[in-house]
This record gives C-alpha cells, structure tokens and sequence, in this order.
C-alpha cells in the first residue's frame, strides 16, 4: 500500500481516485439532474456571445452555462466534473512542486468541490473559479521562479483575467493567496509595493471602465451565497487552498511525526473521509425529488409515480407532478391518498408559486390540461427566471403552436435554432409552421387545442376558478373535471363536492372511483341524501365496509388518537378520511366535528 | 517548401477575392416583385442621420448583390453569399447626406439555379429633418410578475453604439420602470425602483433625489408620468392596479391589467409636495397624464367607478383635458376630448408633439395597458382642428407606446407586429400636415437581431442628446431611504378626497 503512494505511483493512484469519483458521478449524482435547477442554453452564435460577454455578466458564468449543455449527455457530462475536480488537485500539487511533497492537504478543496457538487443547485462556476485561480497561481509562480523581468507585468495581466473573467470575488481570493505566498517567500518590500502599485492601478482602470462600485462586489458576494444551503460553502472552497499553503511551511512531514502516522494509515484515513463526505452530503431526498420533476417534464408518468414513493418530504413540484401522474395513468380517483397529499388543493396546481422552480412546473401543468394562455404566462415568466430554458422554450412553441399562434412559435423556434442541443427538435416543430393543417394531425398539439377553452375567460386567483372554467366549458377535458372534484375534496368543501359529483355521467364515468366515494360516504355523516343515484354506477362494496372499520377503530382509539395514528395510517392511510382527519389542513375545530360524526 | 507556402497563400488569397468581391451582372431575370427583406424597410421614409438599415435578403439563392443607389453621391454595392447585407456605417452617411429631401433606390439580385434575378427596386424617402440622435428604452424580458433581469439601454440612432444606463442587477434585481424625460431632453429625468430600495429616482439638471411618493391621503406612489414643460410639476397617476390573466388562447389573449382606483397628482420637485384637486381626483377613475406642450393643458384618461365584476368592455377611458394655470396653480373644468361611450373603445397613453400640434394616442377595445392587448392601434389627432385620424401605420399586432422627436418629424412606437411576442421600436416621419410614412425598426447591425431577441424594448423615448449618467452617479442615492413628500391639502375641496376611494 505503501508503494502505492509513492511518487512514481502517484498518476496510478490519482487515475483510480478519478475513475472512482466518475462512477459514483455517473451511478450516483447522475448530472442529467442538475439541469433540473440551473439550466440556461447558451448559444453558440457570435450575436449571443457577444451579449453573454458584457459586463456585469463574468464570462466564467457563461462558460459554465455552456458546459451544463453537456449535461445532456449522461457520460459526458460525468467526465466534465470529474475532470474539473481532478483538476483542482493537479493545479494544488503543482503549485507546490518545489515544496517538500504532500499529496494529502492539497485534498482539502477537492473534497470541498465533491460536497458541493452533491448539492443540485451546485453552480459549475466554482468549479471554473477554482481551476482558473490554481492556472494563474501557477503561472505567476513560474515566472516568479524563474525570475522572469517580465513578472510583475504577467501579475496585471493575470489580475485583470481574473478580474474580469472571474469576477471580483474571485480576484480577491487570488490576491490573498499571492498575498502569502509573497510573504512567505520573503519578497523585498520594493517587489511587494509593485504588486500593490500595479494592483491599484487594475482596480482604478476596471472600476472606471465598468462603472464599479462597492455595491457591485456586495451584490456578487450575496449572489455567490444565494447558491448552496450553506451559504459560505463557496468562499470556503476559496480559502482551502490557505491551508496547504500555510500547512507547507510546517513540510507535511510535521503532521506525521506529530501523530505517529504512518502514510499508509493516513491514506486510508483520507479515503474514508472522502467516502464519508460524498455519502453524507449527499441528499437522496433532493434526488428524488429532481427525479420526479425530471420524468414529470419528460411525461414519463410510471417514473414518476416511482420516485414519487421514494420521496419522504416532497415539496410542491413532486407533488404537481405526482397527480398529473396519477391521473395520466388513471389512478387519480383510487390512488390518490397513497401520495403525500398535504399541501391539499395546492398541490394539485398552484394559483402562485412559493418557489421559483415551480413555474416551470405550472408550464407544463398548464399546457397538459389546454389552459394555453396560462402556460404561455408561467412560460414567459420562466425566460426571465431561467432564461433561455431548453424546457421552458419547447413548451411555449407547443402552447403557440396548439393556439394557432405561428408567428409566436416561429420566434422561439428561431431563438433554439442557435442552440447545439435543440437543432433535431427545431427541424421537427418547423413542419407545424410550415405547413400548419399537420397540427391538428400530431396527438399531442391536437389534444391540447382540444383541450381549450371554445372562448377566452378571465382567470381569477384560485385554483378552483380555473378548473371550473375549463371543466364546464369544455365537456372533454376530463384532466381538469378529476381536479375540481378533488381540489374541492382536498379543502373538505362537501357542498360543493355533491354539486360536482352530479357532473360524473358526463365525463364518462360508469363506476364510482374509490376516492369519490370515499368522499360521498364522509358526505352522507353530514346530508341527509346523496346527489348521485348509485343504481346508475358500479361500485366497489369492500369501500363500504372499510368506512364501517374506520369508524369503529377510530372509536376504540379516540381517547388516544396521536398514539393510534400510526396504526390507523398502516390500515386507512390510503384512504380521504384518514386524509381530512390526520394530514388536511382544516382547524382543529373542523376536525373535532369530523371526529365526533365519523365515531358516532 | 517557400513555393508551397506562396501558393497556399494565393490561393487562400484568391479564394477570398473570389468570395468577397461584387460581381459585374450583365444579364439577369426582371422579377415583378420586390424582394422579401427581413427586417422590411421598404418605402420607409428615412431621417437623413441614421444608422445603416442592414437587413436579410429572404429569397433563394446562393449569391446576392444589393445596390444602394441615390441621384447623387457614389452608391453602394454590396455583395454577400448568405444574403446579410451589412452596409459600411461612412459610405451610408455620405449617401444620405447627399439625397436629403430625395431618395435612395435599392436593387436587389440573387443568383439561383438558372442565373441572376433582379427584384423590382424599391425607394425609400430621405428626410432632411433629423431625428432625435438617441433611443432611450428598458430591456425587459416580455414577463408579467417576475423579474430578475432588466436594464435601461441608451442607443445611438445614427450609428450602432449603444450603452447599458443601469442594470437592476446592481439594486439587488429590484424592479426599474416608468423612466420619463422633460421634452426629450436628458437634464430632466425620472424613474421608479420598486422592491427593496423603492423610490422615485429624480435627476433634475444635474441633481438627483429619491422621493417617495406615497402619501397617507394618496392612492400609492406614483406611477404613470409627464412632465410640465416648464420643469418644475410632475403629474403623476396613482393607481390601485390589479391584474388577470385569460385561461386559454382562443381569442390570443394572455393578460389584463386594470386600475380598481385611480387618481392624478401633482408633484412640485421644488418644494417636495404633491397636490390634487378635485378635477382630477373624482371619484371616477383618472389616468394617464400628459401635460400639453405650453402646459396649459393636462390631457388624461377618464374611465367610470369600478364597481364588482365590471365586465372589461365597459372598462372604457375617454379623452379628457383640463385647463392649468402654472403662475396661480388654478384648475379650471375638464372637457372631454374623445368620449369612449362614442366611440366605444378605450384611450391609452396619449402623448403630445413638442410643437403641440398633434396628439398620438393608442386605441384599445377596452382598458388603458395596450401592450398586451392585440386590438390596441396608433391614432393621430391635430390639435388644431381637432380631427381624428388612424394613420396606416396599424398593424394585427399591439401598438403601444409613443415618444415624439424634438422637432415633432418624427416619432418612435413599440409594436409587437414582428412576433407577438416583444415589442420593438418603430419610427415613422410626420410631415407637417399629418401625413405619416411607412414605419420601420430601429437598425441593429446584425439583420438576424430582431428574428432572434425575445426581449421587450419597453418605453422607448427620443432624446436630444446623451444621457451621461451611469450607474455610480446614482448609487449614492439608491441605497439611501427615499425622502418622503408631503401632501398639500390646501387645493383639495372636500367632497372629493382621493383618500375615500380607499
């Protein structure tokens, strides 16, 4: 093991970390996710790039963007990261080729940069900072070594690079790590007063031609830390490469002697940190979640209701999702309650969003149930949240294109035509332009103008409204007639869930589904009479009789109802009485009322 | 090896002589039509002092040469293979300096399969009035409630240099809207930041303040603006704006914009008071202000009460004025310019001719926010005979926003005609009759530009010269409180309090 770690085996051991971290990069990260939170096209053309460039945009933002693109590409993009990170640790061995060597402390941001790469917000740009500071490090280090006239000058050079393709937080970083590696080698006070003078000078130049100022740095400073849960995570992965610095003047060898460690045992004690840090900080959970959302957007339902179960605290958009996948596969009236259905009717669609993530989500949801003019509203909110989002922009050329809209679609279909990842799907959406009668004939787009209002009605704030809308005025759409009732069952609106009901025939129901008639058995506790006659529908009878259990279990535990709550959630927590009573969010009043109908 | 090098050299040098150089066309097909060019400047009048209308030629072909041609000066011909016809910015002047009150004639041929094709020429007008040299906007993405990225550009019209103003990047993404200038003129300027350094940025000949403009009497801050000419009141509406958005896109409707109140104030910025008066402040719905060009004048909007689910057609705003008096601050009675109950439609945005000879206005089927709304077309009236005209200048599309050149040739519209989707800048000459030529979009150097931009060119104003001022220049005050105004009561009559609407 020993010899393994040698400085001849080094590549060895360093290619086997590499091929370590691409597999657990691919297997378990799986990049394609990321673009779930951060993905913005960056297109290639000189125009854009021309407009990408100006300031205060830093280059290494849109770079970064580029490279995400790849992410497309499930292999590509594994290797992309894992180059990155491997970059980090060849550039911090490298800048210390002089000094005694340690392979160990030169870890330190490489393990930063794997925990921050477990966060699905992770910005790549960190990963283009830190490469870019370790290459100028590097550079201005060489010249310094080989005592080049022409240092100090390849200093401003670099400081302006960095400045401007970096930004100024960056810059700041790298003139502190010069700062102690200047002293530290005992530069003369003349060189050093150089570095400041022309330090100065670079600050002055760039700060009148940007029109910079103080609050330009605070706003990037707060930018950076808006990033990760932890908000520091990225100026700490800056200041990792003081440590080895600092670290280097004790020789490495210093740690070792101190506690009697053997390189071998500080191998394994490295590897295992490593292994601790990117399993810890990983969140399967997050994953989950960005899994649903990603099969959701690729309408891959069965996916979606896979990971859905998997998700233990899922957040809006899994459950926005979760339901349109219940009800494209058809068990949105029976297996409703067998997902995490809290956030009640607003969980279903939101009328506002709470999180920027979901009005990519309200987009598709929109668009999925023909309200067209609406998907087009939360899909031009998207380009300006997102920018231009491959996501977001396909979906408003399909919203357009089921409107009729063709001088709209064609503008977004010129917009992705300068995109390198969306050029197939261009070329297949400008045949609806081309020649429009083929709308009508694709399944898709022509369910969706289906789907439409036959006229245009005002929306007014609330779920409910919308569905209404849609749902009366036309018979067809069954997506948004199964949400009414169940949005209107998930506020535990009764009245107007009997009123509802009497729409069953119309939709084509022949059977009463499990969650509707749960729903009309928790009715009956309050009516005297129910709106439907039962003779005209199937129905399941173990409904019935599960209604009669519940009942009499809820009785036998209502002296104790928090501590039979995981019993009854075992036997009824797929069922909507065990909903209203126990995840609904009606008062306590509401619920003791409910309580006392259902035992009595 | 040298030979090797020599010949690679030539022949890279040849291939691009070949490539680049302007054919000599002997024998052509005429064509009866004139060529599709995007974007369309054809039998636009132009102003002598713009920028090169660089434009696609949108016809097949693998080669194309366009021939730029007037009675005097050297013309141009400029040959390409994709069809980008980008016209050098000097030799462009020079042909419009030297056909002003004429023409230019542009010929277009493209070389297909069976050889050249000649398009029927077209003329554009060279105007020896100038336009304003600037094009002060805001770029927005066409959003309704979000935002994190805006900016506001100033653009060189005679030359394609264009620089960002300020970015809401810097103010912690904060919104940025309503920028107003006095008369086209860059030492008179006034913005709202909303969000967390909310304010009105005043910039006064050279200094600057940050007003909050809400009072407890008044209905909110203010919002829509316009100077006096004199400089020294800002009529402003408040409004209690709310919005709604259309379920599905039969009728290719998306979003409604309406005011359930709203009132017109006066802000003196000399002695940081605003005023009403009653005139102005009726229980009715008040909107729109637009201070004729002596300021003798307050033109406005007028629509009726709100009441509950008030149906958008009758959401109507007439034409109103009303007569002021700077010297003695009186008011006398308004009059009504345009009665929406007549006509049956809305008024929107009307804005008067530095000359104050003609009134351009947006004609909606109802409400005041044209930019969404696809029914909303330009109008035109003389002020002096008080005739009413719809230039030919409309289109299926939204038509906006107006801003007048200084010398009232020229003016400037959003339209939303090339996409639906953003609205760009069109401009049209106006003779002193009325007459109104061909719009066309503000030059970019790239002709693919507008195919492209998805962004709004929101509120684009003419000025006459530069507006030097940047983003440092008003850090000072942004981040500062904005100072408060207080409400002068005196000139309000009882019965009508703005404050009751509440």
């Amino acid at each position: 093991m020993e010899k393994l770690f040698e400085r001849r085996n080094l590549v060895l051991t360093a290619a086997l970390a590499a091929a370590a971290y691409l597999g657990f990069t691919y297997f378990v990260i799986e990049p394609e996710l990321y673009l779930m939170r951060n993905y913005r096209e960056f297109f290639i053309d000189f125009y854009f790039f021309k407009q990408f460039f100006q300031f205060p945009g830093y280059p290494a933002d849109y770079f970064s963007r580029f490279l995400i693109g790849f992410y497309n590409f499930h292999v590509i993009s594994s290797v992309i990261i894992t180059c990155f990170v491997a970059s980090t640790y060849c550039l911090m061995v490298s800048i210390f080729r002089n000094e005694k060597k340690n392979y160990w402390l030169p870890l330190l941001p490489v393990i930063l940069l794997m925990s921050m790469h477990n966060d699905y917000d992770h910005d790549l740009k960190n990963d283009l900072n830190m490469v870019c500071l370790l290459v100028t490090l590097n550079v201005h280090l060489s010249s310094v070594a080989r005592n080049s006239k022409n240092a100090v000058w390849v200093y401003a050079l670099l400081l302006v690079f960095i400045c401007y393709f970096n930004g100024f937080v960056a810059a700041t970083f790298w003139l502190l790590y010069l700062l102690v590696i200047l002293i530290k080698h005992k530069t003369p006070k003349s060189q050093l007063l150089w570095y400041l003078v022309e330090t100065a000078i670079v600050v002055i130049v760039l700060r009148v031609v940007f029109n910079l100022t103080f609050h330009d740095y605070l706003q990037e400073l707060t930018d950076m830390m808006r990033v990760y849960s932890f908000p520091l995570l990225p100026f700490i992965l800056y200041l990792s490469v003081f440590i080895p610095i600092i670290f280097y003047e004790a020789k490495g060898e210093f740690i070792f002697r101190k506690l009697k460690l053997k390189p071998v045992w500080l191998a394994y004690s490295v590897l295992i940190l490593m292994i601790s840090v990117l399993f810890l900080t990983f969140s399967f959970e997050q994953k989950n979640g960005l899994k649903v959302k990603y099969f959701g957007l690729k309408h891959d339902w069965a996916k979606v209701l896979e990971y859905s179960k998997k998700c233990t605290n899922p957040d809006r958009n899994v459950s926005f999702f979760t339901n349109a996948a219940l009800f494209h596969t058809g068990k949105i009236c029976d297996d409703l309650f067998s997902y995490y259905q809290g956030y009640g009717s607003d969980g279903l669609i939101a009328p506002e969003i709470t999180d920027y993530s979901e009005v990519i989500t309200n987009q598709d949801i929109f668009l999925q149930m023909g309200a067209l003019s609406l998907s087009v509203v939360w899909g031009t909110e998207a380009t300006n949240v997102y920018g231009a989002n491959p996501i977001v922009l396909k979906n408003l050329v399909k919203a357009y294109l089921a409107e009729g809209q063709l001088k709209e679609a064609q503008k977004f279909l010129n917009l992705m035509s300068h995109s390198l990842f969306c050029k197939n799907w261009v070329t297949c959406y400008q045949r609806f332009i081309d020649d429009s009668t083929m709308i009508d004939r694709d399944p898709e787009l022509s369910e969706y103008r289906r789907l439409q209002l036959p006229q245009a009605e005002v929306f007014a704030k609330g779920v409910e409204m919308n569905l209404y809308l849609l749902s009366h005025n036309s018979k067809n759409n069954k997506m948004a007639y199964d949400y009414l009732v169940i949005s209107i069952l998930l506020d535990n609106r009764m009245n107007d869930f009997a009123t509802c009901l009497t729409g069953l025939k119309t939709y084509g129901y022949t059977s009463l589904p499990k969650v509707y008639m749960e729903g009309l058995l928790y009715y009956s506790l309050f009516a005297k009479g129910i709106p439907i006659d039962p003779q005209e529908f199937t129905f399941d009878n173990r409904v019935i009789n599960r209604f009669g259990e519940f009942g009499k279990d809820l009785a036998a535990a209502r002296n104790d109802l928090p501590r039979a709550r995981m019993n009854l959630q075992a036997k009824y927590g797929d069922t909507y009485w065990y909903y209203i009573l126990f995840e609904s969010r009606i008062s306590d009043e509401e619920r003791n009322e409910i309580l006392a109908r259902m035992i009595g | 090896m040298k030979n090797i090098k020599a010949c690679l050299i030539s022949g890279i040098f040849l291939f691009l002589m070949i490539g680049c150089s302007v054919p000599e066309i002997r024998e052509y097909v005429k064509e009866q039509q004139s060529a599709h060019i995007f974007p369309d400047y054809s039998g636009a009048t132009l102003p002598f002092n713009l920028a090169p209308f660089n434009f696609e030629v949108k016809e097949p072909g693998d080669r194309f040469l366009v021939q730029i041609s007037g009675k005097k000066g050297t013309p141009l011909r400029l040959a390409s293979t994709n069809g980008k016809t980008l016209i050098p910015e000097t030799q462009w002047q020079k042909l419009l300096d030297a056909n002003k009150n004429d023409s230019i004639t542009i010929e277009i041929f493209a070389k297909k399969s069976d050889g050249w094709h000649r398009f029927k020429p077209f003329r554009n007008l060279v105007s020896a009035d100038a336009i304003d040299p600037y094009l002060y906007y805001r770029d927005i993405a066409p959003t309704n409630s979000l935002w994190n990225r805006m900016a506001m550009h100033q653009r060189n019209l005679q030359n394609f240099d264009e620089k960002e103003v300020f970015n809401n990047y810097r103010i912690e993404h904060d919104c940025m809207n309503c920028h107003t200038f006095n008369r086209n003129n860059p030492d008179q300027m006034l913005f709202h930041i909303r969000g967390k350094h909310g304010g009105t940025v005043f910039y006064n000949k050279g200094k600057l303040s940050k007003i909050n403009l809400k009072t407890p009497e008044t209905l909110s801050a203010g919002a829509y603006c316009s100077w006096h000419p004199a400089g020294k009141l800002v009529a402003f509406a408040v409004n209690k704006i709310v919005q709604n958005y259309y379920l599905s896109g039969f009728d290719h409707k998306v979003k409604e914009v309406f005011d359930l109140a709203s009132d017109i104030v006066l802000y003196n910025i000399e002695t940081n008071k605003v005023f009403t008066f009653p005139q102005i402040s009726s229980s009715k719905r008040e909107n729109l202000p637009c201070w004729s060009a002596d300021g003798k004048y307050l033109y406005y909007t007028l629509a009726d009460e709100y009441k509950t689910d008030m149906p958008n057609e009758e959401n109507l705003y007439s034409l109103m004025r009303v007569s002021f008096d700077e010297s003695t601050n009186n008011m006398g009675q308004p009059e009504e310019i345009i009665s929406a109950e007549k006509i049956g439609k809305s008024i929107a945005f009307p804005t008067v001719s530095p000359d104050g000879r003609f009134m351009l206005f947006s004609m909606v089927d109802f409400g005041y926010f044209p930019v969404n709304n696809k029914s909303a077309d330009l109008y035109l009236i003389d002020l002096k005979t008080m005739q009413m005209t719809k230039p030919a200048v409309n289109s299926s599309e939204s038509e906006s926003y107006f801003s007048w050149s200084g010398n009232s040739r020229w003016f400037v519209f959003s339209s939303r005609r090339l996409d639906g989707v953003a609205s760009k800048p069109f401009i049209c000459h106006i003779d002193s009759t009325g007459q109104v030529s061909k719009p066309f979009i503000v030059p970019q150097k790239d002709p693919a530009f507008y195919a492209v931009d998805n962004r709004n060119f929101s509120r684009p104003e003419l000025l006459k010269q530069s507006f030097n001022l940047n983003f440092r220049d008003i850090k000072g005050i942004v981040f500062k409180d904005a100072t408060d105004v207080s409400y002068d009561g005196a000139t309000m009559s009882s019965s009508s309090l703005s404050i009751n609407k509440n």
